[in-house]
């Protein structure tokens, strides 16, 4: 009798254990389904062209210490615009934050434009603070960013290696796997692909 | 027909529980609830505002009352039929092919649209409630029978919740592959 009531209590007790495992996996799919859900159209852009040298600009960032932007220097640089009032763009910092810890020789400079008061807000929610934040229009003037949120890639030369619209972490990824790849956007690569004999592809 | 205190009692439980979060969400977001219940137009303009103050307070009675064996009967008959309302509600919009309409059934933070899948979850919870106003079997109680009502009740909690999480991942599944 003794073991059967143990076995009866320890069947419930590892009942609730699975049902917590199954609600834990059903909201883990449904944080997946939110992260890859469909991103906006490609766009054709505008600016500087990727290849081309970064054009330089010097901004001042929150504290007003001035950061340089497109010269050659160390370390890689990656340029996230975003603005408070972007919901894409917060559920994109926790990505680029991951992605600054793992690379060791890439900068990342938040860039925006708007309210002080906002950005406050958003840098503690984030925890931001110690990361290079710049409040200016100048920067988005100049490499002529339309949509947000947007990221540029600048090599350690000065060049501007890849940029473009992200609304994902795979977008995110993406511009640094064009830089690996030597082609500036992925329709160049597929051009490249297509060209190289010996290499099929379906018609 | 009579039903075992077990079984009565875990209903009761887990229907206590899931009342008073569904409260909680209507009482916690009212305007999101007024537009909530305006949306499914159902009722006079006029009644809305008293109708989205008067479903939380009914849900937090219930919650209360099925807490108590002398006034769970009454309170299971009152979850029985809010369900059904619920469900009804639900079946004549989609009735009217309004699949569009939010369900508002867990707080804005978890939105999803109208879907048959609702109406299965609103009979499983009926059959709950009918498991909490039964008549019940008069039988001596011990330790090990108050581990099993509570063990069981979580179980059930945890289980709805599951069901309702996946019942709003769906529309996210098929709006990927382009169903929707």
């Amino acid at each position: 009798m003794q073991a059967l009531i143990v076995s009866n209590i320890l069947l419930w007790l590892l009942l609730i254990a699975t049902s917590l495992v199954l609600l834990g996996l059903i909201r883990q799919i449904g944080v997946l389904h939110s992260r890859i859900a469909p991103a906006g159209a490609l766009m054709l852009d505008k600016g500087v062209e990727v290849g081309k040298p970064a054009p330089q600009v010097t901004a001042a960032d929150r504290f007003g210490r001035p950061v340089n932007i497109g010269y050659a220097g160390e370390r890689s640089t990656l340029l996230f615009f975003l603005s408070p009032t972007c919901p894409i763009c917060k559920s994109l910092l926790p990505a680029i934050k991951s992605m600054n810890r793992s690379a060791n020789n890439l900068d990342v400079i938040y860039v925006s434009d708007g309210e002080a008061l906002e950005h406050d807000k958003l840098i503690s929610e984030a925890g931001l603070e110690k990361s290079t934040y710049v409040v200016s229009p100048d920067v988005g003037m100049t490499y002529q960013i339309g949509k947000l949120p947007y990221a540029v890639l600048i090599g350690q030369d000065g060049t501007l290696k890849a940029k473009g619209l992200v609304n994902s972490r795979e977008h995110l990824d993406s511009l640094f796997e064009t830089e690996l790849l030597g082609s500036s956007t992925l329709q160049d690569y597929i051009k490249v692909q297509t060209e190289s004999p010996g290499v099929h592809t379906p018609s | 027909m009579m039903i075992d205190p077990i079984i009565s009692t875990s209903a009761a439980l887990a229907l206590s529980v899931i009342f008073a979060s569904a409260a909680s969400h209507k009482l916690r977001h009212p305007h999101w609830f007024r537009r909530q219940v305006h949306e499914y137009e159902l009722i006079p303009g006029r009644l809305v505002p008293a109708a989205a103050r008067a479903l939380p307070a009914t849900e937090l009675l219930i919650a209360a009352g099925l807490l108590w064996s002398t006034s769970r009967p009454y309170a299971g008959v009152m979850a029985l039929l809010l369900v059904s309302l619920y469900g009804v509600a639900i079946a004549i919009n989609l009735a009217r092919g309004r699949k569009d309409i939010d369900c508002g059934c867990s707080g804005p933070a978890m939105r999803q649209p109208l879907q048959p899948a609702l109406l299965a979850r609103n009979l499983a919870l009926a059959i709950v409630a009918l498991g909490a106003l039964l008549p019940l079997v008069d039988r001596p109680l011990g330790l090990h029978d108050s581990f099993i009502m509570i063990a069981a009740g979580t179980v059930l909690v945890l289980l709805y919740t599951a069901t309702d999480l996946w019942i709003s991942n769906r529309p996210l599944l098929l709006k990927l592959s382009g169903e929707q």
